[in-house]
């Protein structure tokens, strides 16, 4: 796999254009978070990424390959696999079966069984659920199951995570957790990472280089420190008079 | 799950089926084929509409079609062709109507089955009545002896092929897309697939069970083969049994066959209103069905 490209996607639904022209790339190993403010476009690009949705113009590519018109559970196989900020657990499930079903599934090596709940085994130690393996993903705290959502994204063996707000709603210590167990899962599996993030903190500092949407438009890209400075982030965030 | 917990349940009803003729009683053997071929009926609908989440309430028209195709072929080809075939008509019928009808969920999906397999009965009965014929009559069929052996396979096999694929791969992918299928397409299950499989294995061991008990009867005629009531009572027999796993089947067919035992010989019409009356009370008051209550009995007492 080599890496990520978008070209000039743009995307409308009814008349409201969600993302017009948008264009970056993320190389492997690269860890790539986007801002925007709420309806910029951020969700929307995901899912077209992950397939959920087809851009009306442009391209998505992995390496030379194009993703468009490709399903969902394609995609994923290809190693490319997404959280849901509204998390969608399997609720009715266990917890441990949860990340089984991702790693049977999205793996396109089709391990057996028994070796996919080793592996889902291990993913949910890396995110600390362990100890929850065997209870109902439904009993888990907003928390527990924003951790099941990056637990059942690595279970599939996809080295590409598209991660969704996996913070919002957290509580500063469980933010802090939850920064340390990406930072680790990145590193571990050599994971090439695209982050929605509302929390600045937490964006800054995982981030090799963000990328500013405002209205679907793409209107600042660059290292986090000159993220931080450049004048059209500030006024679009902060106002006119920053 | 062990290889023991697997064949637990099939096994049971393969020698409570066994044992039965030996009562020689040509009456118990009655029931015993409709019970079996309830066991088939509802242990099929599982595969689709428990693990999948799809609710079919129109899983008549698979069995009517297996009717359809015995009295269509019965003189002209071998039982067991016959009965392969009705089996592999419903299967395709399935893989047909599949595409289209799973695209939509929940009571859409409901209402989307109960109203094709009422449109094919209709045709059906345009068929029969362009053709001349107003109902078929079915000579020489095998003895009662025979067709309960036939259904009692076909329940041992309905039974193992429920246990096995909640087990399975399929089975998982299944229950996720049950879950949340938007989730289950993001971490690969392929849903579309899956569903396609699910409704089509569903439907094989009803058309042949349609088929069989046209032969029971030796009689042919669409408003009965295709009477929404058979797809009203599978319902009825999942819930109130249960349908997390392959007891609640075997608990709801027999607890309804009995019911309806005693009931068709006492009060004939009232049988749909005890249908009525206990779907609404389990799903009200035990939506899990009495395997449901067993369980949480077993888990509360000390072991």
């Amino acid at each position: 796999m080599t890496g990520l490209a978008v070209e000039q996607v743009s995307k409308s639904f009814g008349g409201l254009r969600v993302l017009s022209d948008i264009s970056f790339s993320v190389a492997e190993g690269e860890t790539v978070g986007i801002m925007g403010a709420n309806g910029a476009g951020k969700t929307t690009l995901f899912s077209l990424i992950a397939g959920h949705g087809r851009p009306d113009a442009g391209d998505i590519r992995l390496g030379q390959r194009s993703l468009l018109g490709l399903s969902p559970d394609r995609i994923c196989r290809m190693g490319i696999a997404r959280t849901f900020q509204i998390v969608k657990p399997f609720g009715g499930l266990s917890v441990l079966d949860n990340v089984v079903v991702a790693a049977l599934y999205g793996n396109p090596e089709r391990p057996s069984q028994r070796d996919a709940e080793t592996q889902a085994a291990s993913a949910l130690a890396a995110v600390g659920l362990a100890d929850r393996a065997h209870d109902l993903a439904e009993t888990l705290t907003l928390s527990g199951q924003k951790r099941l959502e990056v637990a059942r994204a690595l279970g599939t063996g996809a080295r590409f995570l598209l991660l969704d707000e996996v913070m919002a709603g957290l509580t500063p210590t469980e933010v802090a957790e939850m920064l340390g167990l990406i930072a680790a899962i990145r590193q571990r599996h050599r994971l090439t990472l695209l982050i929605i993030e509302h929390v600045m903190r937490a964006l800054m500092q995982q981030s090799d280089r963000i990328l500013v949407l405002h209205h679907g438009e793409l209107i600042a890209a660059g290292d986090p420190e000159a993220i931080a400075r450049d004048p059209t982030v500030l006024r679009v965030y902060y106002g006119e008079d920053a | 799950m062990t290889r023991r917990r697997v064949l637990e349940l099939p096994l049971l009803v393969a020698v409570l089926g066994a044992v039965l003729p030996l009562s020689g009683s040509s009456y118990l053997l009655g029931i015993g084929f409709s019970l079996c071929c309830w066991i088939a009926l509802v242990q099929s609908w599982t595969v689709l509409s428990a693990m999948a989440g799809y609710v079919s309430l129109g899983h008549v028209v698979f069995y009517g079609l297996g009717a359809y195709v015995v009295a269509l072929s019965w003189g002209a080809l071998p039982l067991p062709v016959i009965l392969i075939l009705a089996g592999a008509v419903a299967g395709v019928f399935a893989l047909l109507v599949g595409l289209p009808v799973l695209r939509v969920r929940g009571p859409y999906f409901v209402i989307l089955t109960f109203g094709i397999a009422e449109l094919v009965k209709y045709v059906v009965i345009l068929i029969e009545s362009r053709l001349g014929e107003f109902s078929r009559l079915m000579f020489g069929a095998p003895d009662l002896p025979w067709l309960y052996g036939i259904a009692l396979g076909l329940a041992v096999a309905a039974t193992l092929g429920a246990v096995l694929i909640r087990g399975s791969r399929l089975g998982r992918g299944l229950l996720a897309l049950r879950e949340n299928e938007e989730a289950a397409e993001t971490v690969g299950v392929p849903t579309t697939r899956l569903k396609l499989i699910a409704f089509v294995l569903s439907a094989i061991i009803p058309g042949v069970v349609g088929g069989l008990v046209a032969l029971r009867t030796a009689y042919f005629e669409p408003m009965q083969a295709f009477d929404p009531t058979v797809s009203f009572t599978i319902v009825t027999m999942a819930v109130v049994g249960g349908s997390d796993d392959a007891r609640g089947p075997l608990l709801g067919a027999v607890f309804f066959t009995l019911l309806s035992e005693l009931l068709w010989a006492r009060l004939p019409q009232f049988y749909m209103v005890v249908l009525g009356v206990l779907l609404i009370f389990f799903v009200l008051f035990i939506p899990r069905g009495i395997a449901g209550i067993m369980r949480s009995r077993l888990r509360r007492s000390p072991s």
